[in-house]
Order: structure tokens, then sequence, then C-alpha cells
């Protein structure tokens, strides 16, 4: 075989080897306790249609008012009647599980992803910003 | 929580992960291409007379006598960093180490049914995110952190 095409060959070798232990590394983190919980404690979330109905429009009013907060034009009675709206969310159970559930996923991913930047020499979390994006 | 504590239950998947990318010639490549880069002294020059250029730029601004020649040192100065083979040769190295970690991304993302280096780039921002963004399985937000302008 040429040298070219063996080197060629070594690099896909490489590549798809890489792929096959994030494969095995992804179904780890999927059976490990913290991702279970998550999914739990979002299962339970969503189970709730009138709950997750409010966090929707919650959602949706938060969306809306991003744009107006950002130029200092959002309606401040807006803005305390949307708080008051999340201080109660975040009073559920429910809710506040799934929030706990989503740091502790947060935080598990994130050392994960530290070991991989340590790895490649590049940071993950930036590299991994799609084609176009801002920054890449 | 240390770091180690959260990873304990994936310890040797990812250990042999890491390994493996570490072998990966995008990565090695990567990692000579940064090291010709610290230690090439051109490089170096070129980076101060970036460096000066954009300061005179800003100072220009500041005192709104900016002009068109310092503008023009700068342009020049930016065009001489990035053509440099070894910043050239880096941004390749970069680029292929950067579609390397976007496919594993992939893999991973597809495996768990949410976007991995989506959450990791949420967490990190810090900012109040859409609050209950994460209901319908997509923790949402994400923004790049600050691009490094030379690679250290």
């Amino acid at each position: 075989m040429p040298e070219a095409v063996e080197m060629i060959v070594d690099v896909m070798d490489a590549e798809v080897l890489v792929l096959a232990r994030a494969r095995t590394l992804a179904r780890a983190i999927g059976e490990s306790v913290r991702f279970r919980a998550f999914e739990a404690a979002r299962k339970t979330l969503v189970a709730d249609a009138e709950l997750t109905r409010r966090l929707h429009r919650y959602q949706s009013r938060e969306r809306e008012l991003a744009p107006l907060r950002a130029h200092g034009g959002a309606d401040p009675r807006e803005e305390g009647a949307l708080e008051v709206e999340w201080h109660s969310l975040s009073e559920i159970p429910v809710v506040r599980a799934f929030l706990q559930a989503q740091e502790e996923l947060e935080a598990f991913f994130e050392s994960v992803a530290q070991a991989i930047t340590e790895a490649a020499g590049l940071d993950y979390a930036s590299a991994c910003v799609p084609a176009g994006g801002c920054c890449s | 929580m240390e770091a180690e504590e959260y990873i304990s239950g994936v310890q040797a998947d990812l250990r042999e992960f890491v390994s493996a990318l570490k072998a990966a010639p995008a990565v090695r490549n990567l990692e000579v291409a940064a090291r010709r880069l610290r230690e090439d002294p051109e490089v170096h020059q070129l980076q101060e007379t970036l460096d000066r250029a954009d300061e005179a730029c800003r100072q220009g601004l500041r005192d709104e006598m900016l002009c068109e020649r310092q503008i023009e040192a700068l342009r020049e100065a930016q065009l001489a960093y990035q053509q440099h083979p070894a910043m050239r040769d880096w941004f390749q190295a970069e680029m292929e180490v950067r579609l390397l970690l976007r496919s594993m991304n992939a893999a991973i993302s597809d495996v768990l049914g949410l976007d991995f280096g989506e959450t990791v780039r949420s967490a990190r921002e810090g900012r109040q995110r859409q609050r209950g963004g994460a209901v319908e399985g997509h923790p949402e937000g994400g923004v790049d952190e600050e691009r490094r302008r030379h690679h250290q």
C-alpha cells in the first residue's frame, strides 16, 4: 500500500476509534446515577401537563421580555409579575427537584468536558459551536 | 463537589476515550503546531507589532483622533500575523481538531438524546438562562467563551 494511502487509513482508523470510544463513554454517562436522576426528574415534570403548560407560558413571556430588557424597555410590572411567577414555580417540589437534577447533570458534564479539553488541546464546548456561529 | 467525584462512575471509559483522543493524528498535529507557534520568534514579533497597532487604534479612538494610517497599520499587522506559515498551520490543525470534536459531540449527543456540548456551554455561561429551559429535553443557552486570539 502506498505510504500516503497508509497514512490516510491510519488517520481514519484513529478517528473511528475515537468515535467508538466516545459512544462507549456516552453509554456510561447515560447509565450514570446523575443522568438517570435528571431523566427521572424531567419525566416527572413533563408528566404534569398543567405544570408543563405553566412553565411554557412562563418561558414564552420570558422570551418576549428578553429583547425589551436588553434595551431597558421592559415594563417593570411585567418583570415583577414574571419574577413572582418564577418564585412560585420554583417552590413546587417537582420543579425544584428538576432544577437540582439539572444542576448536578451540568456539573457532571462539565467535568467530563474538562477532561476532553485537556486531551484535545482545544476548548471542547467552544469547538462544538456549529459552523456559522458567531465565533466559529 | 470535586470533579473527580462527578466522573467517578465513568472514569474507566473516560480514560480510554481520552487516550484514543490524544493518539488521534489531528490532536497530535495541533500539539506540534501550538508548540511551533509558541517557540517561533517571528510569530512573537508579529504578535507584538499587532498588539502595538491595536493599542494605537484604541488610543486613537479614546482620543477621538483615530486616523486612516493607524487603521491601515492594524490591518497590515493582522494580515502578516494570520499569514505567517506557523499561524496558518495552527489554524489548519485547530480546524481539524474542531471537526473531530464536533463529530464526537454528535456521537455522544445521539446516545444521550441531548446536546452534550450545548449543555456544557449553557452551564458554563453562567447567565440566567431561560428558567426551566430543559423541560423539553434540551437544556437551553450557549455562548462561546471569548475566543483566544492567540493559542497560548
